[in-house]
């Protein structure tokens, strides 16, 4: 893993977002057929959220 | 534990049940074409997989049997998933699959229904391209991606917006601030002006008394003023909260009663429902006993037909000693046959009549007693959501009356300080007249202490107003963070795209380029996919090439690098890669070469799986275009 990318996950999970579990989320939601409102909706309420853990 | 059972039944060929042991590493299965090799692999698909369609389920269940089961025991983790044939002639499949995985379909399970094995065989390289893109999660990505980078303009406007209004705001009010401290020191100035002069002596004592109190009371004032500000402020902002918990609780009141409602309907239904419950469990009971008797005399009807068509060629009964008239032992199979098929044809009504009355009570249940408990749950989450909301309601209510309460106070407080300085301005008016020769002096004197008095007032409620903005500026930094998160989320899912590109190109071209040169197929120039998933084929020497001009060994190959190496990337933690019907497109030799590569790759890791029509025959020699032989067949 780049050491960016342990910087901006570290970043995340401090700001209260795990984001390997977001993507996980997101990309099987995707799978199931989940719309971009959708999609766009789980993302907002992790970023506002801020307690997507 | 490294061997993995399946058991199955009444799956694809296999008529009763069949139990096979595999073990972690390579297993080859060879047998005879229809000889069910496939069969085993879809039992094994209807364990694993999540997505099928009771279209595609009608297929893996044995045509002549309505119910069926896979069974699979890997890793101390059992899997058992029942087939069975709904009155509409489809198939369900009951039971939790070993992986919830969707693309493990793609990645796992090569064979001629794996829609990446079709499109490169049809050497459709866009399909290919958008297959590979879907199962790697590239596409998925990429719309992420997109969305956030819409989000952040979102964001980013949002924050600005607020950022300038608040920034707006304050420099307005600091700006206003400023001036009142100008004014008020001007003011000052010209008080104290007016106390130096000569002649103000005979008043000058008692005005500097007047001067000292008034001090005092403007000091203590602005302490209340700000006090006061503090407390409308937190009134406003609890009445905000109060009003929003009175939405929350007029909503879930609203819902409360609906479900009252619900309780009160069902309850009144309940006992028609579980009279019609009972009635058709006792048909249901009828009907089992019934299909038994039938099952009984199916059994017997079958018995004796295959004793009959067993002695049908002998001149005398094995069993009796009787001659045989073959004639009429033909005549009764035939009737033995057709009752046969009439019992079968009744059987399978009763089995109808059966699933349409146990469809009907789980409906009941359902719409009956279950849906009753799941009301009851529901109104009890909500009635104490309901008692929450109360509590907290009141508790902002209290808060709210003992704010206004301390509010009173000190309006008291002030009032009693405002006409402690009317009085002395009052004084300041007597010594106007007792003192004529200064009355102008003492007039301007008073009215620049009421103009102290105002722009202090002033200067206190700005800084109210400042405080009032902290609020806001808290608006401003939760959209200032939240335009932090998204860059940072869009950072992450680019660094994401760019190893997903990277990782798992890199190690299809390198399995693929690999396997080409060791096996001397086609020699492919790499790179072989471009990090966008785009086919690039081009012969070594530069000549491009198609997939579509590929042999069917070389996308045999080609296809089993690809799937997996992203089965390893994206499904890692699957336990089967199966091949099946795949390898039979390339000679013995070079499939023995793939088959090293995927053992060696597996360790005891995971389990391999493929399928094979003969055994391998040891050839070790690979053979080139010069060595075909085409038999010469004579023209007549």
């Amino acid at each position: 893993m780049s050491e960016r990318k342990k910087e901006i996950i570290e970043k995340l999970e401090h700001k209260g977002i795990n984001p390997i579990k977001l993507e996980k989320d997101l990309i099987a939601n995707l799978r199931k057929g989940a719309s971009m409102v959708e999609v766009s909706n789980y993302l907002k309420k992790a970023i506002e959220g801020g307690k997507y853990e | 534990m490294n061997k993995i059972l399946i058991e199955l039944e009444n799956i694809g060929a296999f008529r009763g049940r069949y139990a096979f042991e595999m073990a972690k590493g390579l297993n080859v299965i060879y047998a005879p074409n229809a000889s069910g090799k496939s069969s085993l692999i879809a039992g094994l698909k209807v364990a694993s997989i999540i997505a099928f369609m009771p279209e595609e389920l009608k297929r893996f269940l044995n045509d002549y049997e309505n119910e069926g089961f896979v069974k699979l025991l890997v890793d101390n983790n059992e899997v058992i998933i029942k087939l069975r044939r709904r009155a509409d002639g489809m198939v369900e499949a009951i039971g939790k699959p070993l992986s919830d995985n969707g693309i493990v379909r793609k990645v796992a399970f090569v064979d001629l229904e794996n829609e990446l094995v079709n499109a490169i065989y049809s050497g459709d390289e866009e399909r290919v391209k958008q297959i590979l893109k879907e199962i790697s999660g590239l596409n998925y990505l990429e719309t992420i991606l997109t969305i956030i980078s819409g989000l952040r303009s979102e964001y980013e406007y949002r924050y600005q917006i607020k950022r300038r209004e608040y920034e707006s705001r304050k420099e307005e009010i600091e700006k206003e601030l400023k001036e009142t401290e100008m004014n008020l020191e001007a003011v000052r100035k010209r008080l104290n002006e007016i106390l130096s002069r000569p002649e103000i002596e005979p008043v000058r004592k008692e005005i500097e008394n007047i001067r000292q109190k008034q001090k005092e009371i403007e000091e203590q004032l602005s302490v209340y003023r700000k006090n006061e500000i503090e407390i409308k402020n937190a009134i406003a902002l609890r009445d905000i909260d109060l009003k929003k918990i009175e939405a929350d609780f007029k909503f879930f009141v609203e819902k409360r009663n609906k479900l009252l409602e619900e309780i009160e309907s069902i309850e009144r239904n309940l006992i028609e429902y579980r009279r019609e419950i009972e009635k058709l469990s006792l048909e249901i009971k009828h009907l089992e006993m019934e299909k038994d008797t039938l099952l009984r005399e199916l059994s017997d009807k079958k018995g004796i037909l295959e004793r009959r068509k067993q002695v049908i060629e002998y001149a005398t009964c094995p069993y009796c000693g009787a001659p045989i008239d073959r004639k009429l032992l033909e005549t009764k199979i035939i009737e033995l046959e057709s009752q046969i098929s009439e019992l079968r044809d009744k059987i399978n009504d009763i089995l109808l009549e059966i699933e349409r009355r146990q469809k009907r009570i789980d409906e009941l249940k359902q719409s009956g007693e279950e849906r009753l408990k799941n009301v009851r749950k529901e109104l009890s989450e909500i009635s104490s959501k309901i008692s929450e909301l109360e509590q907290n309601k009141n508790n902002i209510e209290n808060e709210i009356t003992s704010l206004k309460r301390k509010l009173k106070d000190l309006e008291n407080v002030i009032k009693q300080l405002e006409e402690e300085r009317e009085i002395l301005l009052k004084r300041l008016e007597m010594f106007e007249k007792e003192y004529p020769e200064v009355s102008t002096l003492v007039d301007e004197y008073k009215r620049l202490q009421i103009q102290e008095h105002h722009l202090m007032e002033r200067r206190d409620r700005l800084h109210g107003r400042l405080k009032q903005l902290e609020e806001m500026h808290k608006d401003v930094l939760f959209e200032q963070n939240n335009v932090e998160k998204v860059n940072l989320l869009e950072e992450y899912f680019r660094i994401r795209l760019s190893e997903i590109k990277s990782l798992a190109v890199n190690r299809i071209n390198e399995v693929i380029l690999r396997h080409f040169k060791l096996l001397k197929l086609a020699e492919l120039e790499s790179p072989i996919l471009s990090s966008d998933f785009e086919l690039k084929l081009i012969r070594s020497g530069g000549i491009p090439t198609t997939l579509a001009e590929l042999s069917d060994a070389e996308k045999a190959i080609f296809v089993i690098a690809i799937t997996y190496a992203l089965k390893e990337h994206i499904a890692e933690e699957f336990p089967f890669y199966v091949v099946d019907t795949l390898i039979e497109f390339i000679d013995d030799t070079r499939a023995r070469e793939v088959l090293n590569y995927l053992m060696e790759s597996v360790g005891d890791k995971n389990v391999i799986i493929v399928t094979k029509t003969k055994p391998y025959t040891g050839e070790s020699t690979i053979l080139t275009q010069n060595d075909i032989l085409i038999n010469e067949i004579p023209i007549k």
